[in-house]
């Protein structure tokens, strides 16, 4: 909880990936876009699809329409070359523009969506983690509202910070705090009642 | 916040979010080449400064607004109702100014109207007994 209220409160926060991670290879990987190499969109490719398309999963519940975010991201991505050069913090705003072309597919999805609790969230890797598990996870992640997943997801498989998470999803930081703590605290009684 | 990663770590723990599908990197690829390929969209305002047809509409127009802003006449009608027609505007004041049906009575406001002068006592005609006489 106090990790919570320094970060509210402005304090440095104890982990960021999202900030801090390489930027100046961010930067570099946005100009080689920005040049039109496509090399540069490979490279962004590799770095950044099993992220978004695992963003847009928890957001919009299903493949297919993940699929469709993934792909409009990098066409938007391309279409906005100018920009690239302005951009600070690249991982966050690919993050910022993951999330709403999330929100805008599952808003005007026409194909019906399987049920969420089918939606695999959560996979084990090989030899390591258990397939009971990760349906487990899925089905109980399932079971919370899509803010309170994206909370989750930006925060524990992204390590962003609580403001970073707000603006990402363009709420205040201490409503995406809150939404991260509703979202464990329900896990756990999801968890107590289904253990 | 402990509690918080203890439970993230039982539930979440060795799991990873999925792969993309594999056949999706070429579709991507394909669509984000072909957005590289094409050239940026521009907005209005670029669009605008680099036509020169377009400077010069947007110039001209911007000078018409101004000589018509200065030079339409404006004090034509000195009541401060400009652009309405004579004929209305007659016809307005006819009905601001209605005649008073009765000039002792103010006018009502929310309620009963008062009246203007006080109320006369009713006089009722005494009547007197008549003696036969």
């Amino acid at each position: 909880m106090d990790v919570v209220v320094e970060e509210i409160s402005g304090a440095p926060a104890e982990r960021s990936r999202a900030a801090g991670e390489s930027a100046e290879a961010w930067r570099a990987m946005f100009g080689r876009v920005a040049a039109g190499e496509q090399a540069g969109l490979e490279a962004l490719y590799r770095a950044m699809a099993r992220r978004i398309f695992g963003l847009a999963l928890w957001r919009t519940g299903s493949v297919e329409d993940a699929r469709d975010v993934v792909q409009e991201v990098f066409v938007r991505v391309a279409e906005s070359r100018d920009r690239l050069a302005r951009v600070t913090s690249p991982l966050p705003w690919l993050l910022a523009m993951a999330h709403h072309v999330a929100v805008d597919v599952a808003r005007r999805r026409r194909r019906p969506s399987t049920p969420l609790e089918a939606v695999p969230h959560l996979v084990a890797p090989e030899r390591e983690g258990d397939p009971v598990d990760a349906a487990r996870a899925s089905r109980l992640l399932a079971a919370l509202p899509a803010a309170q997943r994206d909370a989750i997801y930006l925060r524990h498989y992204e390590e962003c910070t609580f403001a970073q998470i707000g603006a990402i999803t363009g709420v205040p930081t201490f409503t995406a705090a809150s939404r991260y703590r509703l979202g464990i605290a329900r896990l756990r009684r999801l968890m107590e009642v289904e253990p | 916040m402990n509690d918080d990663r203890e439970t993230l770590a039982r539930l979440l723990g060795g799991l990873v979010p999925p792969e993309p599908p594999g056949e999706l990197h070429g579709e991507v690829m394909r669509a984000a080449s072909a957005a590289l390929a094409r050239e940026a969209p521009r907005d209005l305002w670029t669009r605008i400064w680099e036509s020169r047809s377009l400077r010069v509409a947007w110039a001209t127009g911007v000078l018409l607004l101004l000589l018509a802003n200065a030079l339409v006449p404006r004090a034509t009608s000195p009541s401060g109702m400009r652009g309405t027609a004579p004929a209305a505007g007659d016809e307005l004041d006819s009905i601001a100014h209605l005649p008073r049906i009765d000039l002792d009575t103010l006018p009502a406001i929310g309620g009963a109207a008062p009246s203007a002068v006080e109320p006369r006592p009713v006089q009722l005609p005494l009547k007197t007994k008549e003696s036969p006489s």
